[in-house]
């Protein structure tokens, strides 16, 4: 065979692009010419070049100023810085308008007509407020004599009530039942570590 | 370089997982700020074009189909954006395209590339820095395709679907590209 390769086909070649039969074509024709060997050879080597390329390395601040930018949370608190940022320019330049209107005449007599008007109004609502105090209170007292009258009504269920807890049977079963919560309390008390070392005994009262 | 459980991660993104969004940047960092910095041979716009297309590429990612390759969609981002930076970097002095004689092919040209400054030029073995010094002597347009094709290991295929380019133009770029680089070392052989 004495037709020479072309470089795209001999790239193609070293690709692995070329089927498998084309591949043992070129490489019985690269056996035994000389052109395309050596042609062949340079191939190889910008290959090789190429494929030896290394990744770059990045500083290490990078990803940290990706991360800044890509994730959700410090994102939303981006949003928050700016929105925060936003109001407080907002808030100044609202203040700094107010200054400048307050320093001319006009605004001037405007304020205090304003804060007069203010300050009538904050008279008023104060003396509402202790007009309202003092309703609440006669109220209040008024109330206290509801509580007497209530109390009176009460007062048979209440006798009766202590009659009967007065009455010795009842009396000595409510005893018996109170010593038997103290004994019970006794029994579950917190005790010294036993075999179990480490463990913490935790009674009912979490104590 | 494609890890099996790229569409896995993508779906733990999208559900606001946070370590998974920091598992995404690790893993793919380092090739998209190889690709920025091969094009546009500069440290501080190469980390700039990187941080964009993390951003670009989360703000998109309920776009991202999981059936395709994951970097080939990242470099589609990437690549993107290197392009435009170069066009408007260049736009500032001349024209970007000229026409090759005897082609009907335009080309980008590369009149005004500063190459990186000794400072940003890392200390590595000679062989690679003489690897990093013949990519560097290609236009961008053929830079990117061999970048894509060599360090990125993706596919013509993929290329071409990364760059908006018919499969025909990828594959006449990369050859093409490597006869420049061919005809590089043969006129240094001694």
């Amino acid at each position: 065979m004495n037709v020479c390769h072309e470089g795209a086909r001999l790239q193609d070649y070293l690709d692995r692009e070329l089927s498998p039969e084309a591949a043992r074509e070129m490489a019985r024709h690269v056996a035994g010419c000389a052109r395309c060997s050596a042609e062949l050879l340079l191939y190889q080597r910008v290959f090789e070049a190429l494929d030896r390329l290394p990744l770059a390395e990045p500083r290490p601040a990078l990803s940290e100023r990706i991360l800044a930018r890509v994730l959700p949370s410090r994102v939303r608190r981006r949003w928050v810085v700016a929105a925060g940022w936003s109001y407080a320019g907002v808030f100044a330049a609202l203040v700094a308008a107010a200054a400048a209107w307050f320093s001319t005449p006009g605004g001037r007599a405007a304020v205090a007509l304003f804060t007069g008007e203010l300050s009538r109004r904050m008279v008023q609502a104060l003396l509402f407020a202790i007009n309202a105090l003092a309703f609440a209170v006669a109220s209040l007292a008024d109330g206290w004599g509801f509580m007497s009258m209530l109390g009176q009504r009460l007062a048979p269920f209440v006798r009766a009530l202590s009659s009967l807890l007065s009455h010795p049977t009842i009396e000595t079963a409510l005893g018996l039942a109170a010593a038997a919560c103290v004994a019970l309390l006794w029994w579950m008390r917190p005790r010294g570590r036993g075999p179990h070392k480490g463990a913490r005994h935790v009674g009912v009262l979490g104590i | 370089m494609e890890s099996a459980d790229d569409p896995e991660v993508v779906r733990r993104c999208l559900a606001g997982d946070e370590r998974a969004h920091r598992q995404l940047v690790e893993r793919y960092q380092r090739q998209v700020y190889s690709v920025a910095l091969r094009m546009v041979r500069q440290v501080q716009d190469a980390e700039d074009l990187t941080q964009e297309t993390f951003v670009r590429m989360f703000r998109a990612l309920d776009r991202y189909d999981p059936t395709r390759p994951f970097p080939a969609w990242l470099f589609t981002i990437t690549s993107r954006l290197c392009i435009d930076h170069l066009r408007r970097r260049r736009l500032k002095a001349i024209s970007l395209f000229q026409r090759e004689p005897g082609s009907h092919e335009e080309r980008m040209i590369d009149p005004e590339d500063p190459g990186l400054r000794p400072d940003e030029l890392a200390v590595r073995g000679e062989e690679e820095e003489r690897s990093r010094e013949l990519i560097d002597t290609l236009p961008p347009h053929y830079r990117i395709v061999v970048m894509l094709r060599h360090q990125q290991d993706l596919s013509y295929e993929e290329i071409a679907t990364a760059l908006g380019l018919p499969l025909g133009t990828v594959k006449a770029r990369i050859h093409r590209a490597r006869a420049l680089l061919r005809g590089r070392l043969e006129s240094e052989r001694p």
